[in-house]
């Protein structure tokens, strides 16, 4: 078993999660380092989405514990995982849909998890300059900035990814987890995305990242993690990985099984 | 003024409250059909408070919203984190418990020779603080039409605040609202406190109307309809529930063309709305569209003068 | 003692039709993930129609009970067409909000009709009270009784021997993977509002039967009822259903008797109440379904 090392960012111990009697999760330990992209691979119903939910908080482990920068995390409320710097997106899309764009972003922001529901009453939006000077320049980044006044939901598909990612940038958060960003997208499209996820790694966060499109889990991470019926397979370098024997089976096999 | 426009106005106003109340949960993405059991404490409390103790009015509103919001926030906190379904059903077993407590309640003390207190299920009489006082129906609307102000004063400042946005959030996706650090049980908690308060100040204000009041005025009935103003007007803006109130009250009943059949007439237009405009007349896309055009109008009217002073430079 | 036990014993037949009003929300409920607050009122103008043609028409048990189920089915299928598959809202407590304003059409129309006035329910079983040893046994409330059980029978049968049962259970399990085995997930809707309102429309013409007359109060009074129930039982669940049900109906009895009439409804509430925040689950409901 391996412990929690306190230079990794974000570590699980052996983390098992159950629904009934199917293990979605089946005693995971990985550790993901700071810095960079990493990868999280494996089949559909590996148990990528599931990890990510039991780091954000959403299912508490059913055993096993999580840690984030030296801290225990395992089963505490989301938002409080939230509030320690953990932001994340989301496959199946949760913009806020009856919100504007701008508010999509503006709502997200770190501050307001600091302040107290008095202070948020009287803090008048519009005259928060800095604010909203932050929100048009994550707008701008992520290319929505003309979009800013539409509805959340009034966006087509690849915008609302987009706009998912600047939600969590918003947070200014330590670890950024991305689920699937270019799930659905173009070629172009996943190609500006993968630049601009490149983009965002350089600048600051340690990005986890689940994405299906082998192309750019390659071209953008340091290190992939591959996950099969909720267990780690294989880990390494992307030339590690795909030279790995398991992994292509588990891979190869099910993409035959798909096709 | 006549007597009758009067008291139309005032039940317009007072009805308000609830509805707002009511609202106020909605936008925060749970449906509760026990708030008149909020207005019911007020009313209460309220009463008590000026009739059998010689409180002020003002402390008495203050009073009972203070007493109805704690009691809110204490039914939130154990029922919310069940789920919306439960959340409803719970309103509504909460409300009818409240009301069964009025009808089982026996206490009255002697006030200048009379017994003065609520008597079960034959209600709460003599709340003479109007009469006591001299204050005439008409500028008891007044006082009625300044706690509706302040309340939508409060509204007003909660739809342009981070707390309203923060709200909204949670309404649209608490999961989202929670991975950006917005805790929803805090949120639904405070929503519902604030919302129980918000009909506890109907209430009393409706006690000293009436004068008198009965467990039958905090039936099911009213929590039902204060559901439907909200529905019916719209969960885009605030405005929404109190164009509600307009159309029930002020159209339905003042008009007297559905007289008689006022129930039916409303409850298939709720049924209507809810096929044909799901959240309701102005409901967050309709807001949006009108505030568009309103930037627009502003933007253009801003870029124009702009243009003229700027030309030099 | 005695005491107990009689109370204890009318409880059980009492309790038995708060029983089938709790299986008509749990199964729309199953089936729907909708809760189906005019269930009350859809029944109660039921007993109405079978209460007004037995007055007015012809004096026959089997004829008032025939209208008062084909009534009842009518209303339920006008319910569920208005509240629940033209409400194409995503949230489910859209319906139940239509479903609440579909309730207070159904008393408005009765009290139209009626003046608000009590309506008389002829007592049809004319069965006299009976005694079994100290106990004594009414003749109503055995008739009452009797009828719940037949009925559970053949819900249980319906449910778990049928094809049709086999549906309602798929559906109740995961609505998409039924439809996408074939089943037409919109007519199993259908028919399992035909189902209840029938049923639901025979028990409480029995209720109005041993109470000798209905108000238009009766659809808040059954609505509660069937609520109760279902939490106390548990949500979805058939057997947590009849046990709840009576449960509910021995606590009721047992109050009247020891604390008194007035004290019944509170009692109820305050059992729901307490439920909802400290076994939500109810007796028998599954814990959360994982997602």
């Amino acid at each position: 078993m391996t412990r929690a090392e306190p230079q990794d960012m974000l570590s699980a111990v052996a983390v098992t999660k159950a629904f009934g009697a199917h293990l979605a999760l089946d005693n995971l330990s990985l550790a993901v380092t700071k810095g960079g992209v990493i990868g999280l691979i494996g089949p559909n119903g590996s148990g990528k989405t599931t990890l990510f939910n039991a780091i954000t908080g959403i299912h508490s482990p059913t055993s096993g514990s999580l840690h984030f920068a030296g801290r225990d995390i395992t089963g505490r409320a989301s938002e409080r995982i939230a509030q320690l710097g953990i932001a994340r997106t989301f496959q199946n899309l949760k913009v806020f849909r009856r919100l504007t764009v701008f508010d999509n972003v503006l709502g997200a922001q770190n501050s307001a998890s600091d302040m107290t529901m008095w202070q948020m009453l009287f803090s008048v939006r519009r005259n928060e300059t800095p604010r909203r000077d932050r929100v048009e320049h994550i707008l701008e980044r992520v290319g929505l900035t003309d979009r800013r006044h539409a509805l959340a939901q009034d966006l087509p598909l690849g915008e609302q990814r987009r706009l998912e990612l600047a939600r969590a940038l918003a947070r200014e958060p330590e670890l950024l987890l991305l689920d699937e960003p270019a799930g659905g997208m173009t070629p172009q499209e996943t190609d500006t995305m993968a630049e601009l996820i490149h983009d965002v790694a350089e600048a600051g966060p340690t990005v986890f990242l689940i994405e299906h499109k082998m192309g750019m889990v390659m071209r953008l991470c340091r290190h992939i993690v591959v996950l099969n019926f909720g267990r780690k397979i294989a880990e390494g370098t992307p030339k590690q990985v795909q030279s790995d024997a398991a992994v292509r089976e588990a891979y190869l096999g099910s993409v035959a099984r798909h096709a | 003024m006549t007597d009758y426009g009067i008291s139309v106005l005032s039940l317009i106003c007072m009805e308000s409250f609830v509805a707002l109340s009511t609202y106020l949960l909605l936008i925060t993405g749970q449906v509760s059909f026990g708030q008149q059991a909020y207005f019911g404490i007020g009313a209460y409390v309220g009463s008590s408070l000026t009739a059998l103790a010689g409180f002020d009015l003002t402390f008495a509103i203050l009073a009972g919203a203070l007493v109805a919001g704690v009691v809110a926030a204490g039914v939130g906190a154990l029922t919310f984190r069940l789920g919306g379904l439960y959340f409803a059903i719970a309103t509504l077993a909460f409300a009818e418990l409240i009301r069964l407590v009025w009808v089982n309640i026996n206490y009255q003390v002697e006030v200048d020779g009379f017994m003065v207190g609520p008597k079960g299920s034959e209600g709460f009489r003599d709340i003479r603080y109007l009469l006591d006082n001299d204050i005439s129906s008409n500028q008891y609307l007044w006082i009625i039409v300044l706690w509706l102000a302040l309340v939508i004063a409060f509204f007003i400042v909660l739809e342009r605040s981070r707390l309203g946005l923060a709200i909204r959030m949670v309404e649209n996706d608490e999961t989202a609202a929670a991975s950006v650090g917005i805790s929803p049980t805090r949120h639904k908690i405070m929503a519902a406190a604030m919302a129980g308060a918000i009909a506890a100040i109907g209430g009393v204000l409706f006690a000293h109307f009436m004068t008198f009041i009965d467990p039958r005025n905090f039936g099911v009935m009213l929590g039902v309809h204060s559901l439907a103003y909200a529905m019916i007007g719209g969960m885009g803006t605030f405005i929404g529930p109190l164009i509600g109130v307009g159309i029930d009250i002020g159209l339905l009943e003042s008009l007297r063309i559905f007289s008689g059949y006022r129930m039916i007439v409303f409850g298939s237009l709720v049924a209507a709305i809810l096929i044909f405009r799901p959240r309701g007349l102005l409901d967050e896309k309709t807001v949006h569209r009108i505030s568009m055009r309103v930037r627009q109008a502003l933007g253009n009217n801003r870029k124009s003068t702009r243009a003229v002073t700027d030309d030099p430079g | 003692m005695l005491d107990f036990a009689q109370n204890t014993l009318d409880g059980i037949m009492v309790g038995a039709s708060y029983a089938l009003l709790g299986l008509g929300f749990t199964l729309t409920f199953g089936v729907m993930r909708r809760l189906n607050l005019s269930y009350g009122p859809t029944i109660m103008m039921g007993v109405y129609a079978g209460a007004y043609v037995s007055l007015n028409v012809y004096g026959s048990l089997l004829l008032a009970l025939a209208i008062a189920v084909a009534v009842s089915v009518i209303v339920g299928l006008v319910i569920e067409g208005v509240c629940f598959r033209a409400v194409q809202s995503d949230n489910p407590l859209a319906s139940m909000v239509s479903a609440f304003a579909m309730w207070m059409v159904l008393e408005e129309i009765i009290i139209l009709l009626t003046w608000g006035r009590l309506f008389p329910v002829q007592n049809p079983s004319g069965l006299s009270t009976f005694d079994i040893g100290p106990i004594s046994v009414r003749g109503d409330y055995f008739a009452l009784f009797v009828a719940a059980v037949v009925l559970m029978v053949g819900i249980y049968w319906l449910l778990f021997h049928t094809a049709f049962g086999r549906k309602v259970r798929a559906v109740g399990e995961n609505r998409k993977s039924a439809q996408l085995v074939g089943i037409d997930v919109n007519r199993v809707s259908r028919e399992i509002f035909v189902l209840t309102s029938a049923f639901g429309g025979f028990v409480a013409f029995f209720i109005a039967a041993s109470l000798h007359q209905i108000t238009p109060g009766f659809g808040l009074w059954a609505t509660v009822k069937g609520l109760i129930v279902m939490i106390l039982g548990g949500i979805g669940s058939v057997p947590g259903a009849v046990l709840g049900g009576l449960l509910l109906g021995i606590i009721e009895l047992q109050a009247v008797w020891y604390i008194g009439a007035s004290y019944r409804d509170l009692i109820a509430f305050a059992l729901l109440f307490l439920f909802l925040v400290v076994r939500p689950r109810g007796l028998l409901g599954q814990g959360e379904r994982s997602s």
